[in-house]
């Protein structure tokens, strides 16, 4: 009965031991993959941060006439960092708008996006 | 006497599976711990490089131009006492220049990511991270920049925002 006793105590230590190293394994994988969806939200939000730049930019210049050139074009995006807000000059040459990034400033940085 | 002997041999067993039980323990605990520092090294590899990812943001969001430089011409832009070991990417933004490049320093022998930024006459010279690999910079389209490093392994890209060239 005793000796049963010291084998149901010695399997009980060492499955403890095993699930410990299985809890860490866990809980180390887990964060891994929390890690990385983050970074992966981030970056997805950088890329639609361009894309809302590029729709800014066309609806301004679909509302601009050459005659108004050059202009200004101001607008703001959220992205991975925050409000990012943009300045743009934008000359009528050749047939065609070019543009030049003047300014460029986030305002609500965040730290946790 | 024969029960004493029987006694003994149980607890002699008794002893050899502790003993085993307790050798088998400490190999996992070893390897685990092993293990463990692979995996805090790794971690603190992706952390440098999501400081990395967020940072080169900052520098590329806001930049005119855009030019990838070769080794040689790198040299001559920043001048002596900088060792260069891969092309570079210039970031010409309003009032300032920044270069980013693989190389070595005095104070960091290590090859690593650096970035120098030259405003008005000021210079700032830092590393980003440690890198073991090579730099690479590519231009997938017109329209797409990105940077890779070999090791550790990591690619960054940035999509040509309105204003940019």
């Amino acid at each position: 009965m005793m000796a049963r006793g010291h084998v149901l105590i010695a399997v009980l230590v060492v499955m403890g031991a095993l699930a410990s190293i299985w809890m860490a394994e866990f809980a180390t994988h887990l964060e891994d993959r929390v890690r990385a969806s983050r970074m992966i939200d981030r970056e997805s939000l950088a890329t639609q941060a361009s894309a809302a730049e590029w729709q800014a930019v066309t609806t301004h210049l679909a509302g601009l006439d050459s005659t108004e050139s050059p202009a200004e074009i101001v607008y703001s995006v959220d992205d991975m960092l925050g409000l990012r807000h943009v300045t743009l000059t934008a000359e009528w040459i050749d047939g065609q708008w070019a543009l030049t990034r003047d300014k460029v400033q986030w305002r609500e940085l965040t730290v946790f996006p | 006497m024969v029960r004493s002997h029987g006694q003994l041999t149980g607890v002699l067993i008794a002893l050899a599976l502790g003993a085993l039980v307790t050798l088998v323990l400490a190999q996992l605990w070893s390897q685990e711990s092993i293990r463990r520092t692979h995996a805090t090294d790794a971690a603190i590899t992706r952390a440098d490089l999501d400081g990395v990812t967020l940072f080169l943001t900052t520098l590329l969001v806001p930049a005119r131009i855009l030019t990838v430089i070769p080794e040689a011409a790198l040299r001559a832009d920043l001048g002596g006492g900088v060792t260069v070991l891969s092309e570079g990417l210039r970031l010409e933004h309003p009032g300032m220049t920044i270069h980013l490049y693989l190389g070595r320093s005095r104070v960091q022998p290590d090859a690593a990511l650096w970035v120098h930024r030259e405003q008005f006459g000021d210079i700032s010279h830092q590393s980003l991270m440690p890198v073991d690999g090579a730099l690479s910079i590519q231009r997938p389209d017109p329209e797409t920049l990105c940077l890779q490093t070999s090791d550790p392994i990591w690619i960054g890209c940035h999509t040509l925002l309105p204003g940019q060239s």
